[in-house]
């Protein structure tokens, strides 16, 4: 306690010094706090989005093989399953079925690619309730049976105009090209990157196109109350229909396209009608390696950046232990141990260390506070990191106390040299020393 | 018996290629509650006896023995010890603890010993005696740079006489002060000296300090030339 006393009261003497070395490793900690808080929070905004877009948490697809080998997509136990879904115990916050397609939509010179959901009109309140029309109204738009409801920005991309006919070009569940025709029959608001992902249209259509039957779909979404719940809600389900039902094993898959990520990299021989069960925090597993791939390379920039800071540390205190190398002495004739001179300049190394760290995290908290305020747009592709256009930090509390144990460790290394030097000066000397 | 003993004792230093012998075979002896001056000019080898004496050297030759302990081979630990709770020390140029003001500076000695620590309000009692004794109750709560020469020795003697050691030391404890407060510290201690028993051994060059004591020992070129008790 004496000497956390003495090095508290060290530090607070030179304070330029000591407000130098600490800032120096605020700032590094401040940096490595940043990036790590910002990579959770995109991977946080990247799953929130593609929940959004994609409107569920959990998806199920079927699949049946049929004789002749074409495996085409199918829920042709879609009553059972959601009977198995209501009687989960599970908390659904909405539970929609759809049909979705990926086509070429061209018209005149212009095409570009887009996602079509088929919608069962009667049952998407939420997102009916969610449009705003930049041109055409919802009744209108829902009403037309070829009808599609595509983005500000897709319409512009295409420079099409409410009551245009667009040309899709679709693969069928059984792999064949199909071509239909869509009218423009609503356009909504907004330009930003992410509600230009997905257009709308009929299911009876969509279905119609893929080669499916009227009341079929190809996916059942499912809403949970949060992202954190998804993981053990899906193993859950995926548990249960496992019990009734063929099931394709789940996989890590980093795939994020979700239309091809329920049956892809499936090797097992498999025949009739099966299942897959997918969980939104499967799709962005690409974004877990992206994240672990940030973490390592600003980790190593961490440790660069420390043994540059450390190099200084050591110096400066070597030069404290010269400045104080009469008052060594005079400590070691009244009666310190040399481990009481080491203890001293450890735990100055340590309080530094710890006062930088804390310095850092907390200035790191204020500017990443600031920076959550800054609208960022939603018009770009950099949107799907965003929260709504603005960034996302997730405080990651193991990553911050790994950093602050490394720094604190490294500062305490780095001090250890001058420590045991000053430890083991013959007092004599030291009393003496005219530096 | 002789609280410090020195038979025959060496001191070689190094110095670039060469070797100075610092101390060349100094034998003598002090009693408990002597006021002893080690006297001689520069470079007679006084600091470096005191220093031995003092168990911050170690001799290249010869024995020390505090208390009837024979100081040579000593592990460091036990050495720091031997330090802590028999010597004090009294520095020329005071060594006052900077970060620390009167008090604190008192107190510090106590704080660095092996073993258990009085009671705070006897040791607070006790601070605060020294602090009345050496004349500094108005100053206990200010930092060394704040105190003059003088004041700032005082602190250092009652530093030196916390631990209530049997010995302290006082390497030239007047040279960085004007003669009459020199006076008033050598009067200082001698009080001491007298009223708790204490074993005084100071350094000096000046001739007049020189015969404040009552055991003179004068060194030239590291050999004693006088060792005499004076009665006063």
């Amino acid at each position: 306690m004496k000497y956390i006393k003495i090095a508290l009261r060290n530090l607070s003497r030179e304070k330029k010094r000591s407000f130098l070395l600490g800032g120096a490793i605020a700032f590094g900690l401040l940096i490595i706090t940043i990036v790590n808080c910002a990579s959770a929070g995109a991977v946080k905004a990247i799953s929130e989005n593609i929940t959004k877009i994609a409107d569920g948490h959990i998806f199920i697809q079927g699949q049946n093989k049929l004789e002749s080998g074409n495996e085409v997509s199918s829920l042709a136990d879609k009553e059972e399953i959601l009977q198995i879904i209501d009687e989960s115990g599970i908390n659904v916050i909405k539970l929609n079925m759809r049909s979705e397609v990926r086509a070429d939509l061209i018209f005149g010179d212009e095409n570009t690619r887009s996602a079509i959901s088929g919608m069962n009109w009667d049952r998407e309140i939420d997102v009916k309730n969610g449009f705003r029309f930049k041109e055409g109204n919802l009744d209108e738009a829902i009403a037309e049976k070829y009808g599609i409801i595509i983005n500000q920005k897709l319409a512009e991309t295409l420079d099409v105009h409410l009551g245009d006919s667009i040309i899709a070009k679709v693969m069928t569940v059984t792999g064949q090209t199909n071509v239909g025709d869509f009218i423009v029959s609503g356009i909504l608001e907004g330009t930003d990157m992410l509600s230009s992902m997905s257009s709308y249209a009929n299911i009876d259509y969509i279905n119609e196109l893929l080669g499916l039957e009227k009341d079929d779909y190809q996916t059942i979404y499912i809403r949970l109350e949060s992202l954190e719940v998804v993981d053990p809600a899906a193993d859950k389900l995926y548990s249960l229909l496992g019990e009734r039902f063929q099931m394709k094993e789940r996989t890590d898959n980093s795939n994020v396209d979700l239309f091809s990520l329920a049956f892809k990299n499936d090797e097992a021989e498999w025949e009739g009608q099966r299942y897959s069960l997918t969980a939104v925090t499967e799709m962005v597993g690409i974004l877990d390696q992206f994240v672990g791939v940030v973490d390592a390379v600003s980790f190593s920039v961490l440790i660069l950046l420390f043994l540059i800071i450390i190099v200084g540390v050591a110096n400066t205190f070597r030069m404290i232990m010269y400045d104080r190398v009469k008052e060594i002495g005079s400590m070691r004739a009244m009666g310190m141990q040399m481990w009481g001179v080491r203890s001293i300049f450890l735990f100055e190394g340590f309080f530094l260390s710890l006062a930088g760290a804390f310095s850092g995290i907390i200035i790191a908290g204020l500017i990443m506070f600031g920076l959550s305020f800054i609208d960022l747009g939603t018009d770009h592709a950099g949107a799907f990191f965003l929260n709504n256009g603005h960034l996302v930090f997730i405080p990651v509390v193991i990553p911050i106390i790994r950093n602050v144990l490394i720094v604190g460790l490294l500062t305490v290394l780095a001090v250890l040299f001058p420590a045991n030097k000053a430890a083991k000066l013959d007092p004599a000397k030291a009393i003496a020393a005219m530096y | 018996m002789a609280i410090v003993e020195l038979k025959n004792v060496h001191k070689k230093y190094p110095l670039g290629k060469t070797e100075v012998h610092a101390v060349q075979g100094v034998s003598f002896e002090i009693t408990k509650g002597d006021f002893v001056s080690i006297a001689g000019p520069s470079g007679s080898g006084k600091s470096t006896t005191l220093n031995l004496i003092g168990c911050i050297d170690t001799a290249t030759e010869g024995d020390v023995l505090i208390n009837g302990i024979n100081t040579k081979g000593l592990k460091d630990k036990v050495i720091t010890n031997l330090r802590h709770d028999t010597l004090g020390f009294i520095f020329q140029s005071f060594n006052l603890i900077p970060v620390l003001n009167v008090y604190e500076n008192i107190e510090f000695p106590l704080l660095l010993g092996s073993g258990k620590r009085g009671k705070r309000a006897e040791e607070r009692d006790w601070i605060d005696h020294l602090i009345e004794e050496v004349g500094l109750a108005d100053w206990r709560n200010h930092k060394s740079n704040e105190l003059s020469g003088g004041q700032r020795q005082r602190v250092a003697i009652a530093r030196a006489l916390v631990t209530k050691p049997e010995i302290v030391l006082a390497d030239e404890p007047t040279a960085n002060l004007d003669s009459k407060t020199g006076e008033d510290i050598l009067n200082l201690m001698k009080r001491i000296n007298r009223e708790q028993n204490t074993t005084f051994i100071f350094s000096t060059h000046d001739a007049t300090i020189v015969e404040m004591a009552d055991h003179i020992i004068r060194l030239k070129d590291g050999l004693i030339v006088k060792n005499e008790r004076v009665s006063r």
